[in-house]
């Protein structure tokens, strides 16, 4: 674990505070409803907060992807009735 | 909706003041992203790496009141090469489930979280906690609307 750590990186970027954290684990509770509803009646590892909102981020950003490549098919397509009402939307 | 408005003399929009953000934020990013679908459309340039790109610098342009955007833009605008594969699909961050680890150091865990929260927030890395305790918050609402966004146009054309 500590050889994983660059040396550049060690002063002041790895320093925080115990009330950072705290608001930080707050700040994130209300901005994940799912997380916050299985959490409501115990503590939360501050580690498990922070854990779960990168897989947050992963999974939003899953979905843009899929989304971007769905919206690529659509405009490379040029048979079926979907692509031609994209196009049509591109053309208002 | 918390947010600080940090600098009332940018931009002034003929909108009510009281317009949802989220709606700001959301015709912001298809008056941003239509019109480049239409040149890549007519342009016959329409392959999955030059829409992502689209997608990625609609995101970016449509909430340039932050910091994390600015560093989304300066990366897009570097990497203008549309052939370019984009940081997001090569971050094969390895999540390691070690519950142990977790309870047994917990400090340690929470470093290791943060640098990976860090990697996942456009400039994150160059970032102080404190000034990523203020972005992360309105990038996940951003991402959020962003989906919410291309799903609409997607499904315009079910």
């Amino acid at each position: 674990m500590s050889s994983r750590k660059s040396r550049s990186r060690q002063t002041g970027a790895s320093m925080i505070t115990d009330e950072q954290i705290n608001d930080l684990v707050l700040q994130l509770h209300r901005l994940l409803p799912e997380l916050a509803n299985n959490r409501r009646s115990g503590k939360v590892s501050a580690s498990r907060v922070l854990q779960e909102t990168c897989s947050y981020i992963r999974n939003l950003s899953k979905e843009v992807d899929d989304l971007s490549e769905r919206l690529s098919q659509l405009l490379e397509s040029t048979d079926s009735a979907q692509a031609a009402l994209i196009r049509s939307l591109l053309m208002q | 909706m918390e947010r600080q408005i940090i600098n009332r003399k940018k931009r002034v929009f003929s909108l009510e003041p009281n317009k949802n953000p989220s709606a700001v934020f959301t015709r912001k990013y298809t008056s941003h992203l239509v019109p480049a679908l239409k040149k890549l459309n007519m342009n016959k340039n329409s392959s999955k790496q030059t829409v992502k790109h689209e997608v990625d610098m609609a995101l970016a342009l449509s909430a340039q009141e932050f910091a994390w955007s600015r560093f989304l833009l300066q990366k897009l605008s570097s990497s203008s090469n549309p052939t370019t594969t984009t940081s997001s699909s090569s971050d094969g961050i390895r999540i390691l489930e070690r519950p142990d680890k977790e309870g047994g150091n917990e400090e340690g865990g929470i470093e290791e979280r943060l640098r990976e929260l860090k990697k996942l927030l456009p400039g994150g890395e160059e970032m102080n906690v404190e000034e990523m305790l203020s972005e992360i918050g309105n990038y996940i609402k951003c991402l959020e609307l962003q989906t919410i966004a291309l799903k609409s146009i997607v499904q315009d054309s079910t």
